[in-house]
């Protein structure tokens, strides 16, 4: 569905509050341009929990149709919208995932639809890229600064869903030791962020 | 009071592992109880939100394909055109125009409010009856995930039943080869048995005769005892120090008389050189005048070879 630019909204510059703001006043324009500022992100991010490009896809579609439905719960001002988009997409892949290991493993298709039939949507601009490559840069570079230990932590937390305990059970480890390794990373994390300059809000 | 702040610090200490999404259950509950009464924390954790909302761009950003956001818009469109005629359908209360209700008697308003007042509490009914049906369709998607275990566990076990069947039935059939092996070789041994039975009752009744066949070749100690009752055809011989015949090679026994040789039965020794036969002669036996033991080929043959290793006269 193709949108063209709409004289009232200019959504590569407005903000992502009033954006899901016009949303939740039932503008599908400024939705438009919410997913086309995100949807890249949300389906990295599906790839590589799920690693199956059609589950991924139905991770996009199914975080953006509950931001349609729930803008209006949406707290404007709360400054969090890119933390309440990805929560709801990583939920939904760890929900996923959770589901994948409750039940026997049948043989997916697996990435291979992603190289199979997959036409990339022509609509992400160049300054949704550029941004999203910035963020990419200061988030690896800060993980990059992590001692290993505590970088995989993190990894196992939040992109393959577990809690601490079960990543305490996963690396033979004890569960303080794991706590605090959690604990440490965010904190450095935040640090090197802030000394690089980031405003952690949304745009 | 000390071990109550200590409790709170060390609970304080996890929101970075909260805002990960990386808490067990009694943890999360401790904490967020914690979050209430803390405005510190809620700072804390609104800051470590954003850097764990900088954790999606770690991962590479792909761009999904277009059929990704044509089905959502799509979505989109059909739930605001359901919306749209959801609202311009005509209601009971909508489709009355406002400026007549001011004509109404008051008879027929207390009808209407009442009428509001039933479909109000029918609402409510019915949506007490969703939430029952939602709550009551919740349990059996639980129960029927339930029976789909117990339905996976129970084809695992017939498997393993199956193959625990297959294993029996296969021990089984080994057991049946080897007891027919056994079963034959019984027979074979009761065979053996009364035939010994027989001979040893041959040769030691009464009125029973022996002859004795000596070595015909010099070097060689076989010797044979032959056990007869003149008068009958049968006869018990028995040998010891017979040579180790090559492959393919037997003793025979043979009967002579003036007219000729008799072939009689072929036979082996054991390996101590010790063997028996019992023969049936063609007529009875001291009508014979000597026999002898040559080394013939398997099967035995119709006239006798030159390699006469015992004889006897009778």
């Amino acid at each position: 569905m193709a949108v063209s630019p709409d004289p009232d909204i200019e959504g590569e510059v407005l903000s992502d509050e009033s954006l899901i703001a016009r949303v939740a006043a039932g503008d599908t324009r400024a939705m438009e341009y919410l997913y086309t500022r995100y949807a890249r992100v949300v389906y990295g991010l599906a790839l590589k929990i799920l690693a199956n490009a059609e589950l991924a896809e139905d991770v996009v579609q199914e975080t953006f149709w509950r931001v349609w439905n729930r803008a209006a719960t949406f707290q404007v001002g709360s400054g969090a919208f890119a933390a309440w988009l990805f929560g709801i997409a990583r939920n939904l892949c760890i929900d996923e995932l959770r589901r994948q290991q409750a039940r026997p493993s049948a043989p997916g298709a697996g990435s291979d639809a992603l190289a199979l039939d997959a036409i990339p949507d022509p609509q992400a601009s160049m300054d949704e890229v550029t941004w999203e490559a910035e963020r990419r840069r200061l988030i690896t570079s800060a993980l990059s600064e992590l001692p290993a230990d505590q970088r995989q932590v993190i990894e196992l937390a939040y992109f393959g869903g577990l809690s601490q305990r079960e990543i305490a059970d996963r690396l033979n480890n004890p569960l303080g030791t794991v706590k605090t390794r959690v604990r440490l990373a965010l904190q450095k994390l935040k640090t090197l962020l802030q000394h690089q300059g980031i405003g952690l809000d949304d745009r | 009071m000390i071990a109550h702040d200590h409790d709170s610090a060390s609970t304080a200490s996890q929101i970075g592992a909260y805002a990960l999404g990386a808490l067990d259950l009694e943890d999360r509950l401790a904490l967020e109880a914690l979050l209430e009464r803390s405005p510190e924390l809620q700072e804390e954790l609104r800051q470590l939100r954003q850097v764990v909302a900088l954790l999606p761009y770690a991962a590479p950003p792909a761009t999904p394909p277009a059929r990704v956001r044509q089905r959502l818009f799509a979505r989109i469109a059909a739930a605001q055109t359901d919306a749209a005629s959801s609202r311009a359908a005509p209601s009971p209360t909508g489709a009355m125009p406002r400026r007549r209700s001011g004509w109404l008697l008051p008879g027929l308003m207390a009808v209407l409010t009442a009428l509001v007042i039933a479909l109000s509490v029918a609402t409510l009914s019915l949506n007490a009856g969703i939430a029952q049906l939602d709550r009551t369709n919740r349990e059996l998607v639980a129960d029927l995930e339930q029976l789909q275990q117990t339905l996976a566990e129970a084809e695992a076990r017939q498997e393993r039943l199956a193959a625990q069947l297959a294993a029996g039935q296969e021990q089984l059939e080994s057991l049946a080869t080897r007891l027919a092996a056994s079963e034959e070789r019984v027979a074979r041994l009761t065979a053996d048995l009364a035939r010994d039975d027989y001979v040893i009752s041959f040769i030691s009744a009464p009125g029973v005769a022996t002859r004795q066949l000596r070595s015909a070749r010099s070097g060689v100690v076989a010797q044979g005892e032959m056990y007869m009752y003149p008068g009958h055809s049968s006869a018990v011989v028995i040998f010891s120090g017979l040579p180790p015949l090559a492959p393919g090679q037997v003793y025979q026994f043979w009967f002579a008389d003036e007219a000729g040789q008799v072939a009689g039965k072929t036979f082996e020794a054991d390996p101590t050189g010790i063997g028996y036969i019992i023969v049936e002669a063609p007529r009875e036996v001291n009508a014979f005048r000597e026999v002898m033991v040559t080394v013939e080929p398997s099967g035995g043959s119709a006239t006798p070879s030159q390699n006469v290793i015992l004889e006897g006269a009778l």
